[in-house]
């Protein structure tokens, strides 16, 4: 095989041709280095390329699968992760000047997976500052979307889409605290799912929020996505919140079949005049499609879902307040100025009104999971916009803007945090003007299966996944 | 022979369903006993004696013609007066509520009545469940604070009023007062039994419990009530298993003792004590077991009342905002606390009271019960305050369920208790092992009134 195809096989694809010994982990290393030097100027989807450490551990993963080791589906691939996960002797910026010179002496425990599996860490993914969808300036470069560099990738795990999409990894990992794995999933065409809170471990992550943060792949297809969250899921015990739940071999179930699993559509997110035209039509020919295969489709309601960035708003703030309360009062000059709002404006908030949104959360969540009593999964659209251009400038345009934000992507994506419910995105096809359109499934916790096979069956069903960006 | 008023709820229901027991009777007695002491002791704040007395009747008539509604029929059972009640006023003691009177059942109102019992009559709570003390008599001793919130159902309980009553708990407010009078007091696991139309204190705290005598009693009120109710968000959606079959002939438990933390806070007298009965049940037969506590308890008691004072200042904020001079000092400082709190404090305290909670589930683990005294001591002669909850607020905060059984009398004439403690959802192993403490340590009390 001609080494520069190498990059644009499925992290699957590649995995068969590894373990047949047709491609060695060190050509798929170079093959990605390489498009990433020819490509990246364009995105500034990496912050960190680890060329010389990859290049090692390629040759280490080739070593051992020529004495006969191979360990699994990602030994030698080459993966990138967010820049929020600690990696022992490689830096560590959390999308920050702040942290620019922090070289962790100890892996997060997904990275620490990773490296068991036999992954291969290219580089550390571009993000948004403190992993805040709002942060404005991008001290390590503004990473664009693949499919159109005028447009944002989306946020926070932006790299982890970018670098993802354009075949720079074979397959990333992502952090979702209100939509960060789902949005740049979304808006480039991809799989991205954020598993339930307590299934993958947090240590070694740089939290934005405690009660919502989840760690989580971003991937080209279903079957790459879960195979990845296979490998890094799991109970931690250096991580309080995870739980001692079995990880299911979630590829083993991924056959294609639906026929019977009941699929239940949000009527408030479908129904609505939030959603653009074109991004409501893909997702109802997508549950069309569902219904196909077999699935049994119905409405059901979640009518306090389209409060949840505004409820959100008020928990995270004040957690990332909490969680960064000494940079607040030492280096607030050095953050971006969107996040030293948000944070000033999470740290002044009374507690009255945040525990009022997790009052509201609360009900919420008994919502979905009354929802999820009738129905296998729920279907929405990941966004009611596609990648929107980058912004010109910091700070608010209008107070119009502000109660767009609210109303539209992130009330979309953040029904799962408050709920802590798996949820994925998957592509559904492309607006008029080619950009990535998601459709959202989401599922009880604990059942990230559900909607891996509900993503995979579509997808075998369509070829939105086939499509290449432009670069 | 037993009067009627001393009769457990268990043998009061067995005995009107068999037609040995008039349910007239029962009540009949029930009101002479609080004719007699209630001037003393001051548990009740609305009780109508034609009305119950005509419910005892219909009871009755119900029987003599084969009906029997369930398992509490023609039991009176008390409710502290912060569960709705139609048509009756239920006005949490304070001013604020003084002339409230709710247009429905609580949940659990509604499921006592269905089980066939009478409510007999609200309780004297203190302010809305909070810490300013009630005019409410510790029967043992009246320089002796009765404990609180829940002091009227204790106290009515202990001094054979009733064999039940209703309280709730957001820090120490069952297992503390119930231990103070030398009663059983229950408060199962956070969202097991409905809080729907009970007045709050704390949304993430709150959690109803019982008074009763018997820990056959305490499981035959659970069986009742337990259950999911889709008005109550919180409720938890298990099914309801059987509380009742494994209190028939239960085996000795593997027991946890905590010393770190409760041993650190308890008198001489309480420890020696706890020792005493620790032996007690190890000699008959229970494996037990020391564990430490982690690290997390350092902080869950002050992270507690800084949620409390939150959650508790969202609710009366409306009414403080209008009349803050109608509010007890204590409950005014509360409220004003959670008012000038910012979000940050309550996000920390959350976020470690979320370690808190892994952490004691893990530890409750290790042993059918964990066990703790009850209270750090016995009741103290003060009245100036309802006694020291911190013995039961962990045990609040995290959400298990949590019994206290008398275990003796100290020096001063005071009832002892200890305090078991399951894992989330356990009831079932809590009241077999707390059904096997009572039958191994056979202490009866009764108060000199």
């Amino acid at each position: 095989m001609n080494k520069s195809e190498i990059p644009f096989l499925s992290t699957m694809q590649l995995a068969g041709l590894i373990r047949s010994r047709e491609v060695s982990p060190v050509e798929a290393a170079e093959s990605y280095l390489d498009r990433i030097e020819q490509v990246d100027d364009k995105l500034n989807s990496y912050i960190t390329v680890c060329r010389e450490e990859a290049l090692a551990e390629a040759r280490q993963a080739q070593e051992e699968i020529s004495a006969g080791g191979y360990r699994g589906p990602l030994h030698g691939v080459p993966v990138a992760v967010k820049d929020q996960f600690w990696t022992k002797g490689v830096r560590t910026t959390n999308g920050s000047t702040i942290h620019g010179d922090f070289i962790p002496d100890e892996d997060a425990t997904v990275i620490a997976n990773l490296r068991s599996a036999g992954a291969v860490l290219l580089g550390k993914l571009n993000m948004s500052e403190y992993a805040s969808g709002d942060a404005f300036r991008h001290p390590y470069g503004r990473p664009r979307n693949p499919w159109d560099l005028e447009r944002n990738p989306g946020t926070s795990s932006s790299g982890s889409g970018a670098a993802t999409a354009a075949f720079l990894c074979s397959t990333s990992l992502g952090e979702d605290t209100g939509g960060s794995i789902r949005g740049p999933a979304a808006f480039c065409g991809l799989v991205g799912i954020r598993p339930s809170w307590g299934r993958v471990s947090r240590y070694g992550v740089f939290g934005a929020s405690w009660s919502m943060d989840t760690v989580g792949p971003i991937s080209r297809t279903t079957m790459d996505c879960a195979v990845t969250l296979g490998a890094i899921a799991g109970y931690d015990p250096k991580d309080p919140y995870t739980w001692d739940v079995p990880v299911p071999d979630y590829a083993a179930a991924l056959t294609g079949d639906i026929r019977g699993l009941r699929v239940g559509v949000i009527e408030e997110r479908v129904n609505t005049d939030v959603v653009e035209p074109e991004i409501g039509d893909a997702v109802m020919r997508a549950i069309s499609v569902l219904g196909e295969l077999g699935a049994v489709i119905q409405e059901v309601s979640v009518p306090l879902i389209e409060h949840s960035a505004v409820i959100s708003s008020a928990i995270i703030g004040s957690d990332a307040a909490s969680l960064n309360r000494r940079d607040i009062t030492e280096n607030l000059d050095q953050l971006d100025h969107n996040n030293q709002v948000r944070l000033l404006m999470g740290s002044i908030l009374p507690a009255g009104a945040y525990q009022k949104a997790t009052k509201l959360r609360h009900l919420l969540r008994q919502q979905i999971l009354d929802a999820l009593e009738q129905v296998d999964v729920l279907v929405m659209p990941t966004s009611s916009i596609p990648a929107p251009l980058i912004p010109a400038a910091a700070g608010i345009g209008s107070k119009q803007e502000v109660l767009d934000g609210y109303a539209g992507r992130r009330s979309f994506t953040a029904p799962y945090n408050l709920a802590n419910c798996p949820a994925l995105s998957i592509g559904c096809g492309f607006t008029s003007n080619t950009l990535p359109i998601g459709l959202q499934i989401a599922a009880k916790p604990f059942d990230e299966m559900a909607t891996f096979r509900v993503a995979h069956a579509y997808e075998q069903a369509t070829d939105w996944h086939t499509r290449r960006p432009p670069i | 022979m037993a009067q009627p008023y001393e009769l457990s709820v268990a043998e009061s229901a067995r005995q009107i369903a068999q037609g040995a027991l008039s349910p007239v009777d029962l009540m009949e007695s029930l009101l002479e006993r609080i004719n007699r002491l209630e001037p003393q002791l001051n548990a009740w704040v609305y009780l109508d004696r034609e009305a119950v007395l005509s419910e005892a009747r219909s009871r009755e008539a119900e029987i003599d013609a084969g009906t029997n509604l369930g398992p509490l029929h023609g039991v009176p059972v008390g409710l502290k007066d912060i569960y709705y009640t139609a048509g009756i006023p239920t006005t949490a003691c304070s001013k604020v509520y003084a002339d409230f009177v709710p247009d429905y059942d609580a949940t659990t109102t509604v499921l006592l009545k269905q089980a066939g019992a009478i409510i007999l009559g609200k309780a004297v709570t203190t302010e809305f469940a909070c810490m300013d003390p009630s005019p409410t008599v510790n029967p043992w001793n009246p320089a002796h604070t009765p404990g609180g919130s829940s002091s009227g159902s204790a106290v009515a309980v202990a001094s054979r009023m009733c064999a039940a009553a209703l309280g709730s708990q957001t820090v120490g407010s069952v297992l503390r007062p119930a231990s103070y009078n030398g009663v059983v007091g229950l408060k199962p696991t956070f969202g097991r039994v409905s809080r729907y139309g009970v007045i709050p204190v704390s949304w993430t705290l709150d959690t109803v419990g019982w008074m009763t005598r018997t820990v056959r009693d305490a499981a035959l009120l659970l069986q009742v009530m337990a259950g999911p109710d889709p008005s109550d968000p919180v409720s938890r959606r298990e099914p309801v298993p059987d509380y009742l079959s494994g209190l028939e002939n239960p085996r000795p438990p593997r027991i946890g003792v905590l010393r770190r933390f409760f041993y650190e806070h308890s008198d001489a007298e309480t420890r020696e004590h706890t020792d005493a009965v620790v032996h007690r049940l190890a000699e008959a037969g229970a494996e037990v077991v020391e564990i430490d506590m982690p690290d997390s308890i350092d902080t869950a008691v002050p992270d507690q009342q800084l949620i409390m004072a939150v959650e508790g200042a969202n609710f009366h904020q409306p009414m403080y905002e209008r009349q803050a001079q109608d509010y007890q000092p204590n409950l005014r400082a509360m409220i004003q606390r959670g008012l000038d709190a910012d979000a940050v404090s309550y996000s920390r305290a959350m976020e470690r009271r979320r370690t808190f909670v892994t952490d004691m589930e893990l530890l409750s683990e290790q042993a059918d019960v964990l066990l703790t005294p009850s209270t750090p001591s016995p009741a103290l002669p003060d009245i100036t305050n309802t006694g020291n909850p911190i013995f039961q607020g962990p045990w609040t905060s995290c959400g298990l369920p949590a019994i206290t059984v008398p275990s003796g009398l100290a020096e001063s004439g005071l009832p002892l208790g200890i305090q078991l403690v399951a894992s989330p959802n356990a009831e079932t192993r809590l009241l077999a092992a707390a059904r096997w403490c009572e039958m191994t340590l056979t202490v009866d009390l009764t108060p000199p009134v």
